[in-house]
């Protein structure tokens, strides 16, 4: 029998039966007394049975439910056995049960399903399915473009710095080797960035909102088409039409 | 009895106004006249604007 949860079953049931029971003694009804033991009974044959779904209803919820028993003392019970201290302590007994017990109870079936035998078992690999030629290609495009990522720039780095006629134009343009180092830094970054805006917006963002499926875009559709299928003019009809009286009305006066 | 398309005649008779506009604009343009001109240009944008909108109502009108 799990220790947590009996120790604080049994808590429990001393603290909200037996404790108000022996405050009240006379006060308290026979059939009362008579049943003081029920919860407690249910409680250790939750235990027993806490691997089947009776035994975890009866500890979540048969037990708690017949402590409630208590109530029928009414005031007279509650006045003696219910100062606030005692309150919170019941409150936290309750809590810790109810942990204690969920606790349990998970971890007894965990426990039985890693029991569970696989030796007998025979393993077999399952056979990879040759990839379909959409997904041939899709994996095709996305090499070509990490190839393309790395091509692209090492192109405009050889072009920059290390083709020798480029480099021989550069100091016959500015003399001085220090001057052609620092034009080649510019040139670098300047292209470094200009290509990697480009890469971005011109490749890997329609590509992944492609990849998404594209929701905005789906979404403004859809809406431009409700908007399409309305039979009412838009307010921008209204300001078109005033926009070309008035400015035809000006037109007029003017040339008069 | 066929209804006759109101909207659709109106629109391509704005749309072909528009480009009344415009051949009017390029006209005072040669010209000099560079106030007309700009008018000239705004109004057509504003026709243009209309006549398209009043597609869109053609269309809805034939589709609803």
């Amino acid at each position: 029998m799990p220790l947590a949860p009996t120790v604080l079953g049994i808590n429990l049931w001393l603290l909200l039966q037996v404790v108000p029971l022996w405050l009240a003694q006379a006060m308290a009804p026979k059939w009362l007394i008579v049943y003081a033991p029920l919860p407690l009974v249910v409680l250790l044959v939750g235990l027993q049975l806490r691997r089947h779904i009776v035994g975890q209803v009866s500890l979540l919820i048969g037990f708690p439910l017949l402590l409630t028993l208590m109530d029928a003392l009414g005031p007279i019970g509650q006045e003696r056995s219910l100062p606030q201290s005692a309150v919170l302590l019941k409150l936290l007994m309750f809590a810790l049960y109810l942990a204690a017990t969920c606790r349990q109870i998970t971890h007894d079936a965990s426990a039985a399903a890693s029991r569970l035998s696989v030796s007998g078992w025979t393993v077999k690999s399952l056979e990879v399915p040759r990839p379909s030629l959409k997904q041939r290609r899709r994996a095709l495009t996305h090499q070509l473009l990490l190839a393309y990522c790395v091509a692209m720039p090492a192109l405009l780095l050889y072009a920059i710095c290390l083709h020798g006629p480029n480099i021989r134009q550069f100091v016959r343009l500015l003399g001085t080797m220090p001057k052609v180092t620092a034009l080649q830094a510019a040139l670098l970054s300047a292209s470094t960035m200009l290509w990697a805006s480009l890469f971005y917006f011109g490749v890997m963002r329609p590509l992944k909102l492609h990849i998404s499926h594209d929701p905005t875009l789906r979404h403004d559709v859809s809406k431009l088409r409700q908007v399409a299928r309305r039979g009412r003019p838009r307010p921008h009809l209204y300001v078109a039409m005033t926009v070309a009286l008035v400015g035809m009305a000006a037109l007029l006066w003017l040339s008069l | 009895m066929r209804k006759l398309p109101y909207f659709q005649i109106l629109c391509a008779l704005l749309l072909l106004s528009s480009l009344v506009f415009f051949w009017q604009c390029i006209a005072h343009l040669a010209r000099r006249d560079y106030v007309a001109a700009g008018m000239l240009t705004v109004i057509g944008i504003a026709t243009l604007w209309v006549g398209s909108e009043l597609a869109r109502l053609s269309l809805s009108e034939r589709d609803s």
